[in-house]
Parts: structure tokens; sequence; C-alpha cells
């Protein structure tokens, strides 16, 4: 029976994954037919036209940085959920994003300053960004070792996100205006800052990933038994525990480091395809974390539209909006926190 | 007739580097036999299990499954040896679901992503018919009462499908009628082929179903022989060393010293 339904949930996202992605490119403050749309993917609008460069340079890898980032941020909330056997554990609430958002500042405010930003502006950023979020995890992993309990985790991971940004607010303080001004509209969180040459780098990272959080699917369901029962059935916990560390910071460092922090999308989605699938495996959460995380930020991205109005608001307040009081459900049904997960 | 030793634990020190908690530890213990660690709280009872079971470093000595070093067996060559059921329900993720629980276990013996084979799948099946669990699979860890945890990780063990199955307190939290039904379990299991080493507080009961006993006493004295030697020799109410029991070698009871 179980089976059945599964089938059918991955069969209908993945339908909704398609009319989601054509819905988000059509969906715009221009707007370009459906009709338009096919001729320009066919070739038969010419690349010069305004619909074509709508479509391509912006509109086009606006929503494959959607996927991208829906794809990545809930595997590896879903990872951090398991490894600190924590329900409410995300790149975002413990801190990670902010160790990457700290790291992408020193890039962009110091070293940036001194030299040609556009040397760091692709390579830097990412490397940093993925540098940091996995400093962070080093970290919480250090504590969680010694605090078993897992809101007092939750308390450490949120201080320790407050005391990083806190040191990013020093340094934009003392920082020229010009990178000031670059990170801070880093910081909004935004699908539509990604050029192609960025899409690429994202893609490849993204891709590698998810390739290894797979790998890990036989070690993740290991640990939702313990460490002990895992290890007596033959897991190297210090080995995975390395890997996942680096799927993670890989995952979280490279959306950070283009999309700069997107909150609630990691964190809310593993539990969504939960209460939806009802089951714990990771051969079932993680493809369905993947296809739910894409669907709701294509939604995020078209709600950001906001049609009728030419701006576009920052993706963070979108996914905070929807994600916040889903969240808030998720413990008030669950009281007892040991329960959800 | 004496049967050929299964494990064998010679000089052994169990403990932590700073703490040696039992020294020069004697075991020989033959294959389908069942073995109780018996002792008062806190005296290293779950210690020395857990060192068997490869979960913490032995401190000194050698441990030896079929003449082999515990230290050269590799982890899924352990695996396939001993299964291990921890006190009450572990540290095992409350929402799973029990028969992802088995399925996870059975798991680590297959390649890639972990499909099982439909051998595998009998083997689950029979077992959970074996123990009429099969109401309990679709149900989650905190859904189980007591008993049907004790039993659940038990059928664990089993599905792991190992000749030696180390178990920690398998009775603890269990009302009287559950712990008879756990302990008539742990008798039936030497038919099997599954030999096992476990603690319990239940001295009574695990005298009347342990082929072997290890006593430990106050300041890490121990001692290990059949069952029968041990009470007949009069060991027992040393490791009490206390003025308010007392132990009835003939009927294997305890009971009040001033009652």
């Amino acid at each position: 029976m179980n089976k059945h339904r599964h089938t059918a949930w991955f069969v209908l996202l993945s339908i909704l994954v398609l009319v989601l992605f054509f819905a988000d490119i059509l969906i715009g403050s221009v707007s370009i037919s459906l009709n338009e749309i096919i001729q320009v993917f066919t070739g038969q609008l010419p690349t010069d036209t305004p619909q074509s460069i709508i479509i391509l340079q912006s509109r086009l890898p606006k929503a494959l940085t959607a996927i991208l980032a829906g794809c990545a941020l809930p595997v590896a909330g879903l990872l951090m959920q398991t490894f600190f056997r924590n329900p409410v554990a995300g790149p975002d609430i413990l801190g990670v994003s902010a160790g990457s958002s700290l790291l992408v500042a020193l890039v962009m405010l110091t070293v940036g300053t001194w030299f040609s930003m556009d040397v760091f502006s692709n390579v830097g950023i990412i490397l940093a960004a993925i540098v940091g979020a996995m400093l962070v995890l080093f970290i919480i992993l250090g504590v969680a070792a010694r605090v078993r309990d897992s809101v007092t985790l939750l308390i450490f991971g949120l201080m320790f996100g407050m005391a990083i940004s806190a040191v990013v607010g020093v340094l934009q303080y003392y920082s020229s205006q010009g990178a000031l001004k670059l990170f801070i509209m880093w910081t909004f969180g935004s699908l539509s800052g990604v050029t192609w040459s960025q899409l690429y780098i994202l893609a490849v990272i993204v891709i590698i990933g998810l390739l290894l959080a797979v790998t890990q699917i036989k070690a993740l369901n290991l640990l939702l038994l313990g460490e002990q029962y895992a290890t007596s059935l033959g897991l190297n916990i210090r080995k995975s525990k390395i890997f996942i560390i680096l799927t993670t910071g890989l995952l979280t460092g490279a959306i950070t480091a283009f999309c700069g922090p997107i909150a609630f999308i990691g964190i809310a989605v593993p539990h969504l395809a939960r209460m939806i699938f009802k089951v714990n495996s990771h051969a079932i959460i993680l493809p369905a974390s993947v296809l739910l995380g894409i669907c709701i930020l294509l939604i995020c991205d078209i709600v950001a539209q906001t049609p009728g109005n030419d701006g576009v608001l920052p993706i963070n307040a979108i996914t905070a909006f929807m994600g916040a009081p889903f969240i808030i459900y998720i413990i008030w049904k669950n009281q007892h926190l040991k329960r959800v997960f | 007739m004496e049967a050929k030793t299964l494990l064998a634990i010679n000089g052994l020190s169990v403990g932590y580097p700073d703490k040696v908690i039992l020294k020069d530890m004697l075991l020989h213990i033959p294959a389908k036999s069942i073995v109780a660690v018996l002792g008062l709280n806190g005296k290293g009872k779950s210690t020395f299990i857990r060192t068997l079971a490869g979960l913490q470093p032995a401190l000194q000595g050698n441990i030896l499954f079929n003449e082999r070093q515990l230290s050269t067996y590799t982890a899924i060559e352990r695996a396939q040896l001993f299964s291990i059921v921890l006190p009450g329900r572990g540290d095992v993720v409350q929402g799973l679901l029990v028969h992802e629980l088995f399925h996870t276990t059975r798991v680590t013996f297959t390649n890639g992503f972990g499909k099982i084979t439909d051998d595998e799948i009998q083997l689950i099946n029979r077992i959970c018919t074996s123990l009429n669990i099969e109401h309990l699979l679709h149900k989650r860890i905190y859904q189980l009462s007591d008993g049907e945890a004790q039993l659940v990780f038990i059928a664990r063990a089993l599905i792991q499908d190992t000749p030696i199955i180390f178990m920690d307190e398998p009775t603890s939290y269990l009302d009287v009628v559950n712990k008879a039904e756990i302990f008539n379990l742990i008798q039936s299991l030497p038919q099997q082929n599954k030999t096992i080493v476990f603690t319990s507080h239940e001295l009574e009961l695990a005298l009347q179903i342990a082929d072997y006993c290890l006593f430990i006493g106050t300041g890490g004295k121990h001692i290990f022989g059949t069952t029968k030697t041990i009470i007949e020799q009069g060991y027992i109410p040393d490791f009490f060393n206390s003025k308010n029991v007392q132990f009835d070698r003939t009927t294997g009871r305890i009971s009040l010293k001033n009652a």
C-alpha cells in the first residue's frame, strides 16, 4: 500500500516541478506569452529580441537557481537533522549559513577591497562560503559531543549565529562603501543575481553534493538507530560524520555564496517530506525533500514577482513568511520534540 | 562432555583509562549457552558487556571469538558475529517505524543503496511471527509499551542473525509478567544455536535460566562458573555483603533477613 502511495506522490511532485518551472518562467513584470517562450527555446526568435533577453538572461537562470537551491538546502537540512538527531536543525538555524556569511564578509570586505573584486567574485566567495559552513559544522559537532540535549544544542547554535552576525556587523562598520554595498546586496538573499557562469559552478557543486548525499543513504539510516546500534551494525561513525559534514558544507556553502542566506527551506522541507511520506528512511525522504524543495522554492520565486509590481521581493522574506508558521505548527503539534524525529 | 569454547576471555581488564573497573577476568563460554552477568548497581556489568561487544576498548587482555582476537575482526565481520540489545530503547530515533528498524538492521549486509532481498524479508517475517509482534511493524518506537519495545529490540538482534547476542538489562522497566516472557524467550534461544550473554538485576529469575554466571561484587571482586557451582559453593551471599538480605541456596530465593 505504502509503495503505491509513495510512487503516486513522486509522480505528482515531478509533474508539479515541471509545471512550476514553466510558470516561473512565464510569470514576471513583463508579460511574455507561452507561445513566445516556446519560440525562444526552440530558437525561432532571435536572441537579441527583448523577450529572448528577458527569458535567457533573467528568468531562465533564476528558475534554474531556484531548482538548485531547492535541491541543496533541504538535503543539507535533512543531513543535519539526522546527523545531530535534532528535529529543528537546519543550515540557517544552527549558524551554518552565518558561518558562510562571515567568511564571505571577510573576503568581500577585506581581501576584496585590497585586490580587484573580480578575481574573487566567483571562486573566492564560493570557497569562503563552503569553508565557513564547514568550520561552523565542526564546532557544532564538538559541542554536540558534550551536549546531548537537542534544545541546548539549538540555543547554542542560535547564540553562535548571533555572535557571528555581530562580527559581520563590525566588519561592515570598518569597510569601504563600495564593498559594503556589494555585501549588503548579497545578504538580502536573491535568486536573481546569479549569472550563467556562476550557475555552471553552482550546478557542478550541487550535483557533487547530492551524489555524495546519495552515497550516505545507508549510513544515514543506520545513524537513526543511534551511534551504538549503528557501530554494532558495522558503521564507521567517524568516516560517515566527515562525509556528512563535507556534503552539508558543500551544499549550504554553494547556495549561500551565490544566493545569500536563504532561511527556513533547509529545516522545513524535510519535515514536510516526513509528514507526506510518513516514513524516516532516507531512500524515500531524500528524493522527496529534493522534489518538495524545488516546488517550494519555485512557488516562493513566483510569489516574489508580486504581480502588478515591477520590483522583486527578497526571497528570504517569502521563505520566512511561509516557513516560520510551518515550523511553529510542527513544534506546536509535537510538543515533545523528540517524537517528531 | 565440555562443549567447544566459542568465546574466550583471558586476563581481561575493563573500564576507562583513568579507572580500571574489573581486572584479571577469565571466562570460557561454550556455544549455545546462556551466561548471566549479575551484581549490584554500578559494579561494571554494563562496562563488561560493552567491552565484549566492541563498543569500548579493552584495557588489557584478550577477547577471542572462535579462537580469533576480537580486534582482528572487521566491523562487518563483528556485525555478523554478535548483535546487541541495549537497555530500554537505546538511542533509537523515537519516530522510527519498527519495520524500518528491522530493514535497516538487514541493510548493513547489502551492497549499494540497501535494497534487501526476498530471503531477508522472509527472515524478518519469520522472526516477527515467532515472537508474535507482526502487529507492531507499523508502529513508531515511542508508541510501543516497555514490554513491546523489549520484544522488538530482541527481535532486532535476532534479525541481525548472529550466533552471539549480548543483552544489557533486557528486563529493565518491565513488570513481572513481561519479565517472565523475556526470560522464557532467552531460555529458548540456545535451541536456535544462539549464545546469550546478558546482564540483569533479576537474580532469582536469571539463576533459573543461566548455564553460567559471572558475579561481580564490590571492589572489583568477581567470580565465574556454572550456575550450579556458584550456588552450591555459597558464593552468592558474599556478593551481597548486606545485613538486609539473605540468599537460600537450596531454593535459590532471596529474602529479607528481618522478615
